[in-house]
């Protein structure tokens, strides 16, 4: 995947602009990733929510007070950002928006690794694909963020 | 339940940056960006940072959701 995903520091929030493959390629990432949640994905919902107590009966009855509602609000948010960017073309987001993307572009991540993944670097050199696509991702949403808070630089 | 101590911990993996960690404590809890740096860079060294607690769980877990649906891996620990 192309590196060519820049966003600049705009009044009222960051500018982003992908490369017409970048952008083909991130929106079908986003898709698969709205589907899969709405699928119910037994391995990426593990991978997205994590158990939330040691405890095993807690974190089961976490998991019933809480799944659904999360689940809802990450699909929520990439509808939010298919309805502000039809997956093509640069893009204005305020820190509600850079919110969306910014959590859309952490699940992506988790399509193609656990959260225990070891050296990505390493294994994007020896040619793991998956591992590429989760530095490209790493480093788009790397560059929005510190575009859109000046501390983050 | 209640009449304890529920922290909100969150742990750190190989996804959640420091950008991203940063980033999440100062949007979903307010947190000013450089008491953030200092928080994230405690969940680097230790593979863990204790954020906030709770005398109520429920209000805990309400944050660990906005932590995890952010993609944070965030879990409530007995205090």
């Amino acid at each position: 995947m192309a590196a060519a995903f820049e966003a600049t520091r705009v009044v009222g929030g960051v500018r982003l602009e992908l490369s017409g493959e970048s952008a083909e390629a991130l929106a079908e990432i986003f898709r698969m990733l709205s589907k899969k949640i709405i699928k119910g994905d037994p391995r990426l919902r593990r991978r997205m929510f994590p158990v939330a107590y040691d405890r095993q009966t807690w974190a089961s009855d976490f998991w019933h007070d809480h799944g659904e509602s999360m689940r809802n609000k990450v699909c929520d948010a990439l509808d939010r950002v298919f309805a502000n960017w039809p997956g093509k073309g640069p893009v204005t987001l305020d820190l509600n928006a850079v919110d969306d993307w910014c959590l859309a572009l952490t699940h992506a991540q988790l399509l193609y690794t656990g959260r225990r993944a070891g050296d990505l670097a390493q294994r994007a050199r020896a040619g793991d694909q998956a591992a590429g696509n989760v530095l490209w991702l790493r480093s788009a949403q790397s560059e929005l963020l510190i575009a859109a808070v000046p501390g983050l630089r | 339940m209640d009449d304890e101590k529920w922290v909100v911990r969150l742990h750190s993996d190989d996804i959640a940056t420091a950008h991203s960690i940063v980033y999440a404590l100062h949007r979903i809890m307010g947190m000013p960006i450089e008491e953030a740096w200092k928080r994230m860079a405690e969940w680097q060294e230790r593979g863990a940072a204790d954020v906030t607690s709770f005398t109520n769980h429920m209000e805990a877990e309400n944050l660990v959701e906005r932590f995890l649906v952010f993609g944070v891996q965030a879990a409530v620990v007995q205090g």
